[in-house]
């Protein structure tokens, strides 16, 4: 829980900065996507610290690739 | 303004792109690939290690026939010329999600090794954060920086490897070798496919690097990539065969950091002995350059995907994933051996090699050529400096009279 409470901490004081840099700047569209990046991955961090099932990009890419990397695991397998 | 505020941002020498090249190319694989192949091609590893050598050549002069023809435009500006906005901005996006985990995994390659080796107690996170920190740092500083630090690291590298390969000579055993191609040269090309992957294909950090190469120093350009690729091939089947007459095929293959584990036997008349942490420098510092080259590619292509002006705000939220994502990409060590031998060299060739050569021949099929000023994400005449400035970059070099920091 105190972890869950120091990232939600860090994110709030990182995205102030953010939004205070950016707006001095006047950069409204680099705010609003880095402050959605920064949502994306505390949210992500908290998911994580949470255990809640989050998804695993490289489950993913295992899943996706599969059918190319099977037979030439096989391949380099046999005969070792 | 300054006179550097019309082109904008940054520019780097041909030598140094080729030392960040070889860092690059050093990175996480000089301690984890050797291992791989050797589980693979048994004591012929080092003939794979050669034979992978032409295929570092193929992929260079893919990318520098791409920089030939949009010599101003990184991936994810000529992307967009190339396929049409839309599309160019699908593919570009396939990109980000390809460097988003490349980092994850090399930061999570970072701490497993400080973790097993030097930093047994301290937990995953802390290690992460702090390596962070120095990343985020890097790539708040650019690329010149970057580029600067690597002519460093460069030094320190070359110089390790040899004190390494010079003070292990006396330990030395040819009988390791001994059946040599005791099964034809099918199991040499069998250890070339995790070498295919894991360095090779993600040099395609290089379509972003190659168009901030200074304009005087692009004929340069070639042959000094090309010197940093025979180094790069050197080193690689140099340390092979230091792995395998020194550690035996079996210790070598089951190791996790065999180079390292190698380092540890060093003992020159019980006067040098245990400088196994030189190695763990190193290979820390070539990890850096690997993960804050990666940083940067990342950002800026998500910058130049999104048509921003700076890719500096994007850095700290993205590390915000790139913690948690590192903390839960491996179950295990066999997860993380599956993967990065297995499934990663598919992954990595389909971005670095055949979605590059795609867009080459679609490029050349429709005879799209641009010399334009693509750059960086922003137009080149903008009326301010477009560096972010402030707090976090001091030491952006190239822009002397900058506006000063407003925060």
């Amino acid at each position: 829980m105190l972890a869950v409470i120091g990232i939600a901490l860090l994110a709030v004081v990182i995205g102030t900065l953010i939004w205070i840099r950016n707006g001095i700047k006047k950069r409204p569209r680099e705010r609003m996507w880095a402050l959605f990046i920064l949502l994306i991955g505390t949210a992500y961090a908290i998911g994580v610290q949470l255990r809640l099932p989050v998804p695993n990009p490289v489950d993913g890419v295992t899943f996706l690739f599969k059918p190319i990397y099977t037979p030439i695991i096989s391949w380099i397998e046999e005969g070792s | 303004m300054s006179k550097f505020a019309g082109m904008n941002n940054t520019q780097i020498s041909a030598v140094q792109c080729a030392k960040i090249f070889y860092l690059f190319a050093l990175g996480s694989a000089a301690l984890i690939l050797p291992s791989a192949v050797i589980a693979i091609a048994k004591q012929d590893a080092w003939i794979s290690m050669l034979l992978a050598g032409p295929f570092n050549y193929l992929v260079l002069a893919l990318y520098l026939s791409l920089a030939d023809r949009f010599p101003n435009m990184s991936l994810a500006q000529y992307a967009e010329k190339v396929l049409g906005v839309w599309a160019g901005k699908a593919v570009t996006f396939t990109f980000v999600l390809f460097f988003l985990l490349l980092s994850s995994l090399v930061l999570r390659n970072i701490s497993d090794f400080l973790g097993l080796s030097v930093l047994p107690q301290t937990p995953d996170w802390f290690i992460d954060i702090t390596f962070m920190v120095v990343i985020i740092y890097g790539v708040f500083l650019g690329i010149e920086t970057i580029a600067r630090t690597g002519e460093i690291l460069f030094a320190w590298a070359l110089f390790v490897f040899i004190i390494i390969t010079f003070s292990l000579l006396n330990q030395f055993e040819f009988q390791n070798f001994e059946p040599l191609l005791y099964e034809g040269i099918v199991r040499p090309i069998k250890g070339v496919y995790p070498i295919l992957g894991f360095p090779i294909g993600e040099f395609v950090f290089l379509t972003v690097i190659l168009p901030l190469v200074k304009k005087e120093d692009r004929p340069k350009l070639r042959h000094e990539l090309n010197k940093a690729v025979i180094l790069l091939i050197v080193t690689g089947v140099l340390l092979t065969v230091f792995l395998i007459g020194i550690l035996g095929v079996d210790e070598a293959a089951r190791s996790p950091f065999a180079v390292y584990d190698m380092a540890k036997n060093i003992n020159i008349e019980e006067v040098l002995v245990r400088v196994e942490i030189l190695v763990a420098m190193v290979w820390i510092a070539t990890v850096f350059m690997k993960l804050v080259l990666c940083m940067y590619v990342l950002s800026v292509l998500t910058a130049q995907m999104l048509n921003l002006t700076t890719y500096r705000p994007l850095v700290v939220p993205y590390s915000f994933l790139l913690v948690p994502l590192s903390m839960i990409a491996y179950r295990n060590a066999a997860h993380l051996k599956m993967f990065a031998m297995g499934v990663w060299t598919v992954y990595s060739v389909f971005y670095g090699m055949v979605l590059p050569l795609l867009l080459l021949v679609i490029a050349a099929a429709r005879g799209k050529k641009d010399g334009g000023a693509g750059r960086f994400p922003e137009p080149p005449p903008l009326d301010k400096s477009v560096k972010s400035g402030g707090s976090e970059a001091p030491g952006s070099e190239s822009l002397p009279d900058k506006e000063p920091s407003s925060t």
